[in-house]
């Protein structure tokens, strides 16, 4: 390759790689996937994070739900039931604290269903919140609950939990197997651009040929051009999701976030997120152009 | 000793008709000859298959004592660093300087760049562009982008010399000039042939002629044994 005598230390083609309507393709296709890969890998992070907060969130408690009353005397056992409970729970060894919502609490949590305008008549069941101690085994605390009151259900979101985890575990597969489509899709337009700068400098690549030149001095020529235009792609992908990023969490951080934990990377993840792309785009096209080229290059005479 | 031997030769291209038919002959190291023929013969076809820049389809071609046909690919740059080759259309690569041009063959071969440029200089002044080293081929006139055609092709100081109407372009003197580079090249042992239509050339320079008509040789080194 020619060390242009006009711009010392330079690397100027000996082909017009530089030139044409093609020129920023690899870029633009380098920064799109770098973008986008990116953006699935912030979100398997994010679903990794959000679903940990949920299980030990979740994994933590019971909800204890007694049956609303139906008449005056059954008001009476019920609210005597919910002292049991509690008093029960005060003393359990596997119990943090303990709490029976009020009114108002149980009323919001049905509101989806009742509207805004239930009736003060209208019977509601009593509910008790209940906090574990860290990595307790909550089986003997519901036998217990089950023994005080024994029409009283007891939800240790088992349920809930398993259908959380089986949704996140698709989602993050999800959002693998879309950046594994969006990394191919990358090479193979990468291929193509560098197949077609083939077939425009094709007369250039013969004269090279023939006055003597191997196609690994071909090739290198192909490749260090590509691998310019993918550096800048995706140094540019990258500088968009940390944009991105930064927006996203600016306005989760002011949204009120009751339910969902926040979206919070840590520092690790931020490094990975901003170097490991522009490592990973610019080796892909690397590796694709060189593999494009000599292959190309086999097939001439 | 054989540089060059062709073993009834053949070549057509693609589903097109045979342009070249059984040619057989042999160029001795330090030969020097025009090709002549009518246009169309034929002769920038043989020069294509001299320099590697075409399959034969039939026959068999040894150059510089290898089997090209047993050649493996990889080994083709270096039989080619060997071959010095004008073009007919000189196939100067545009965006590289004169300098950068002439100095392709040697950066392929790995010269280091000091020697580089000294070779170069050297050469471009005595072609007469010295002072258009940086100018790049487009911007230059046919007859400089030939004598930088001339240059690239015998930097590297090549054991088989081949120019397709390398007088074509300019005029008379230069033209001359040029003649007398090829001959001091062959002094050194360079096989020369040239493709030319310039019969004043061919009776001037009295060098022996391979003819070509209707793709077949007329008149040829073909049993000639020539001295170096
Ligand atoms: N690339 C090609 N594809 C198909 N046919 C070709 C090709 N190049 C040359 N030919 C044909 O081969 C024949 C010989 O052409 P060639 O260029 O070798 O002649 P030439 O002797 O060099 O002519 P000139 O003196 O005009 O340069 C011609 O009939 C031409 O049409
Ligand atoms: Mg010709």
């Amino acid at each position: 390759m020619a060390k242009s005598k006009l711009i010392p230390g330079k690397y100027q083609y000996d082909i017009g790689l530089d030139q044409g309507a093609g020129a920023h393709l690899v870029a633009w296709s380098t920064g799109l996937m770098v973008f986008f890969a990116t953006l699935a890998l912030a979100v398997n992070m994010g679903l990794n994070t959000v679903t940990q907060n949920w299980v030990s969130g979740l994994s933590g408690s019971l909800t204890v739900e007694i049956k609303p009353p139906v008449s005056d005397e059954q008001q009476a056992a019920s609210a005597e039931t919910v002292k049991k409970v509690l008093w029960m729970a005060k003393q359990h060894p596997a119990v943090e604290k303990s709490r029976a919502l009020t009114r108002e609490e149980i009323l919001g949590l049905l509101r989806p269903w009742l509207g805004e305008k239930a009736p003060d008549s209208l019977p509601l069941p009593a509910i008790i919140d209940i906090t574990l101690k860290k990595d307790v085994d909550s089986s003997a605390l519901i036998a217990d609950i089950n023994k005080v009151a024994p029409d009283a259900a007891v939800d240790s979101h088992a349920d809930t939990l398993g259908d959380v985890k089986t949704l996140v575990a698709t989602a993050r597969m999800f959002v693998l197997l879309l950046t594994g489509v969006i990394i191919l899709l990358t090479a193979a337009s990468i291929a193509g651009i560098v197949r077609s700068k083939l077939a425009i400098h094709a007369q250039e690549v013969e004269t090279l040929h023939l006055v003597g030149a191997s196609d690994e001095y071909i090739a290198r020529q192909f490749r260090h051009h590509t691998l310019k235009g993918a550096l800048k792609g995706a140094m540019g992908g990258v500088f968009c999701m940390v944009l991105a990023i930064l927006g996203v969490s600016y306005m989760t951080h002011t949204i009120d976030t009751a339910i969902f934990p926040h979206v919070r990377l840590m520092p690790l993840e931020w490094i990975l997120i901003a170097a490991a792309p522009v490592l990973a785009g610019s080796l892909i096209a690397h590796f694709t152009a060189q593999r494009t080229v000599m292959r190309e290059l086999s097939r001439l005479a | 000793m054989t540089i060059v031997k062709f073993s009834n030769v053949g070549l057509r291209y693609s589903t097109g008709p045979e342009v070249l038919h059984d040619l057989s002959f042999e160029l001795q190291q330090g030969s020097f000859h025009f090709l002549t023929g009518p246009s169309g013969a034929g002769k920038t076809s043989l020069l294509k298959l001299l320099y590697l820049g075409q399959h034969p389809t039939r026959g068999i071609i040894h150059m510089l004592g290898r089997d090209l046909s047993a050649l493996p690919r990889r080994e083709l740059p270096m039989l080619r660093r060997q071959i010095g080759i004008v073009f007919q259309d000189f196939r100067l690569l545009p965006h590289l300087s004169a300098f950068d041009n002439v100095a392709l063959p040697l950066r392929t071969s790995g010269l280091a760049e000091k020697d580089i440029k000294r070779n170069v200089t050297e050469l471009l002044d005595w072609v007469g562009i010295g002072d258009k080293m940086e100018a790049r081929p487009p911007t230059l006139s046919g007859g400089e982008q030939q004598r930088i055609a001339i240059a690239r092709a015998v930097i590297n100081r090549p054991k088989l010399l081949v120019a397709d109407e390398p007088t074509g372009n300019v005029d008379s003197e230069i033209g001359t000039r040029i003649m007398h580079l090829f001959e001091e090249l062959n002094r050194h042992g360079t096989t020369v042939l040239i493709a030319t239509h310039d019969d004043e050339i061919v009776t001037r320079f009295r060098h022996p002629q391979m003819r070509l008509e209707n793709g077949t040789l007329v008149e040829g080194p073909k049993r000639k044994a020539k001295a170096a």
